[in-house]
């Protein structure tokens, strides 16, 4: 028997029960499509956090306050108790080894106005090390300087959507028109004294709406001494690795036990990257699962299509129809089905992962959850299709001619 | 006249849950070209296995059966399957058409489970065969549009698509009305008396029979009687009903 006959065959009979049809594409569909979207979650995830540890820079390291503290342990406030880290370390630290950067990291949540206009915003107090110690580059004005940090200066340098957002205009008209403005940032009125080049985001934060004050004048505005972290990077004569243990060792000296974590791009890279291939494994065995879920479906429609047609089957055998060519006939339909249901549902998985907003969740559809999409959706009409497809060929054929 | 089918001691014996049911028990027939043979019996009485056999839809427990001079008492489901197709056309009281596609698909359909046939030949072939019965206008109805009689001429050229050395008619008038069913009788008497085509018409109704010249009487899983018959009416000059 031709395939492309019984392809044929298979398509009228599909073509018959358009509502079943359909019916049992749909747990593929929902399969697909949520496989496609979780992964984009996992993915996206995954490329936001590695592009933003990448962006640190390979001579870079980061001192958490406790013990065995990551980036987001830190972030959230859950460290061990003793001795935090504060911006004496980091004068400590920068009187020890002169020729090295540190930047404080002090955040909280504010707002931002001017005039009118008003916008939730991420304060981050600093030094002058931290255009150094991070990518970010000034588009105009200047970095923050000794007198800033000594004298508790109500200066700011803004990202590049803050000064878009409070002074309309396109990037380079916006930030022209900021600088020099007095914003009013955590009750405070402070001066714009420069505006970063564009960013992109870091995970959940957009680092183009962050506004960096002096750390002196942000432990003073909000009352809080702790440092969330301190970026540190090594002197040009100083591998990372030599650079790290004498941040340590001259912490060590300052805090007495070891009540902090030095973690470098390389660990971070390591543990992001194995956080997020949980992430993601765990994300797609959620989506084969319904995928599976779709796939036993198939198999419930196809087998309920076999005793419906049970008579059909006797006729085609009765006039010459092969054992085999009745399991390829019904194998096709059962593929087919499954196969133009994981086609639907990537490109919903693709078309719904795009609507989320991506200053919010970033999703990524990649090639290869694409691939897996299609051929597991293969596979499962294939897998739920050959019992059915086999208990059809294998009717007897007066049996099946009998059968009402 | 060459022999067309021999059947030599064939029996059949299946089992209902633990119940041997010996439904053929010893039947030796021979058919030759070109024959009209009515196969009448009580129901219960084997006829039908006798027939599933003869249609190679079932294999014998024992004893031989000659196709056309091949023995396909011992061949598998596929070769089994090629022998329907090639060489058996058959008719059933139901008319067994697919229900989703028209007329000229289904009477194509053999040849589509024929991987040496072309389709377009047998496009064309099914087009003359509708003309011959009388349904070339309706070739493209689904079956449900076309009445009793019309299906099963439909069925009636679906079983001569692929040129089959017998055609089987299973009470073919069973589900049909004295009047259309006298047509399909002579539909199928004329097909014989043209084509030479040997037909086995498997039927309880008297009125058939008497358009045969062979009348076979089956009781009981075997041959109670196997004449000749001495009252067959001829189709011309025949009114009656």
């Amino acid at each position: 028997m031709k395939l492309l006959r019984l392809l044929k065959m298979s398509f009228s009979s599909i073509k018959l029960n358009k509502t079943r049809t359909f019916l049992s594409m749909l747990g593929v569909i929902v399969g697909v499509s949520s496989l496609i979207l979780i992964t984009s979650f996992g993915y996206g995830a995954q490329y936001s956090i590695l592009s933003s540890i990448q962006a640190l820079g390979s001579d870079v390291v980061i001192v958490f306050p406790g013990r065995d503290s990551t980036m987001v342990s830190a972030a959230i406030g859950v460290t061990s108790s003793g001795k935090p880290l504060t911006y004496d370390d980091v004068k400590y630290l920068k009187l020890k080894v002169p020729n090295a950067k540190f930047a404080p990291q002090l955040t909280t949540s504010s707002y931002v106005k001017y005039e009118n206009a008003e916008y939730s915003t991420t304060v981050v107090g600093t030094n002058e090390d931290l255009i150094n110690v991070s990518n970010y580059k000034l588009k105009i004005g200047r970095n923050f300087n000794e007198d800033d940090i000594l004298g508790n200066k109500n200066v700011c340098i803004v990202g590049s959507k803050i000064a878009q957002q409070l002074f309309n205009g396109d990037e380079t008209q916006s930030a022209d028109q900021a600088m020099g403005k007095s914003v009013k940032v955590l009750n405070g009125k402070f001066h714009i004294i420069g505006v970063l080049e564009p960013q992109g985001a870091f995970g959940a934060l957009d680092l183009d709406k962050i506004v960096f004050v002096p750390i002196t004048t942000i432990q003073t505005l909000i009352n809080k001494r702790n440092l969330q972290s301190i970026y540190a990077k090594a002197p040009p004569d100083l591998s990372l690795e030599l650079f790290g243990a004498r941040v340590k060792r001259l912490l060590l000296i300052r805090h007495g036990t070891e009540n902090f974590t030095i973690r470098n791009q390389e660990q971070y890279l390591q543990l992001a990257s194995q956080v997020t291939n949980i992430f993601t494994v765990a994300l797609t065995a959620i989506g084969l699962v319904a995928l599976i879920v779709g796939g036993i479906g198939i198999m419930n429609i196809m087998l309920a299509s076999v005793a419906e047609r049970t008579r059909e089957i006797g006729i085609r055998k009765a006039i010459g129809a092969k054992n085999r060519d009745i399991l390829l006939q019904f194998l096709f339909e059962s593929a087919f089905v499954s196969v133009t249901g994981g086609v639907i549902g990537i490109l919903l998985g693709t078309g719904i992962s795009k609507l989320f907003p991506q200053t919010l969740l970033q999703t990524r559809v990649t090639p290869t959850s694409v691939f897996v999409g299609f051929f597991v959706s293969l596979l499962i009409g294939i897998f739920f299709g050959v019992y059915p497809a086999r208990k059809a060929s294998l009717l007897n054929p007066v049996e099946a001619l009998r059968y009402e | 006249m060459g022999e067309i089918i021999r059947l030599e001691n064939l029996t059949k014996t299946y089992y209902l849950d633990i119940i041997k049911v010996e439904a053929v028990r010893g039947v030796s027939l021979s058919v030759n070209v070109g024959e009209l043979i009515s196969i009448m019996g009580p129901s219960g009485s084997g006829k039908s296995t006798i027939m599933h056999l003869i249609g190679c839809l079932d294999k014998p427990t024992s004893g031989r059966y000659f196709l056309d001079g091949q023995d396909v008492s011992t061949l598998n489901d596929d070769k089994l399957a090629i022998i329907r197709n090639k060489k058996i056309g058959f008719v059933f009281q139901t008319f067994n058409l697919l229900p989703q596609i028209n007329v000229v698909e289904n009477v194509m359909l053999p040849a589509l489970y024929d991987p040496q046939a072309s389709l377009n030949e047998a496009k064309e072939k099914a087009l003359n065969l509708l003309e011959r019965v009388g349904l070339y206008e309706r070739r493209m109805h689904l079956p449900n549009q076309l009445s009793g009689g019309e299906r099963q001429r439909v069925a009636i050229a679906r079983a001569l698509i692929n040129d089959p050395v017998i055609l089987l008619a299973d009470e073919p008038t069973g589900n049909l009305d004295s009047k259309t069913g006298l047509e399909i009788v002579k539909l199928l008497r004329s097909l014989n008396e043209s084509e030479n085509m040997t037909e086995i018409i498997v039927t309880h109704d008297p009125s058939i029979t008497r358009f045969t010249e062979r009348i076979v009487k089956i009781k009981d899983g075997l041959i109670e009687s196997d004449e000749r018959n001495p009252k067959m009416v001829e189709l011309i000059g025949e009114v009656e009903e």
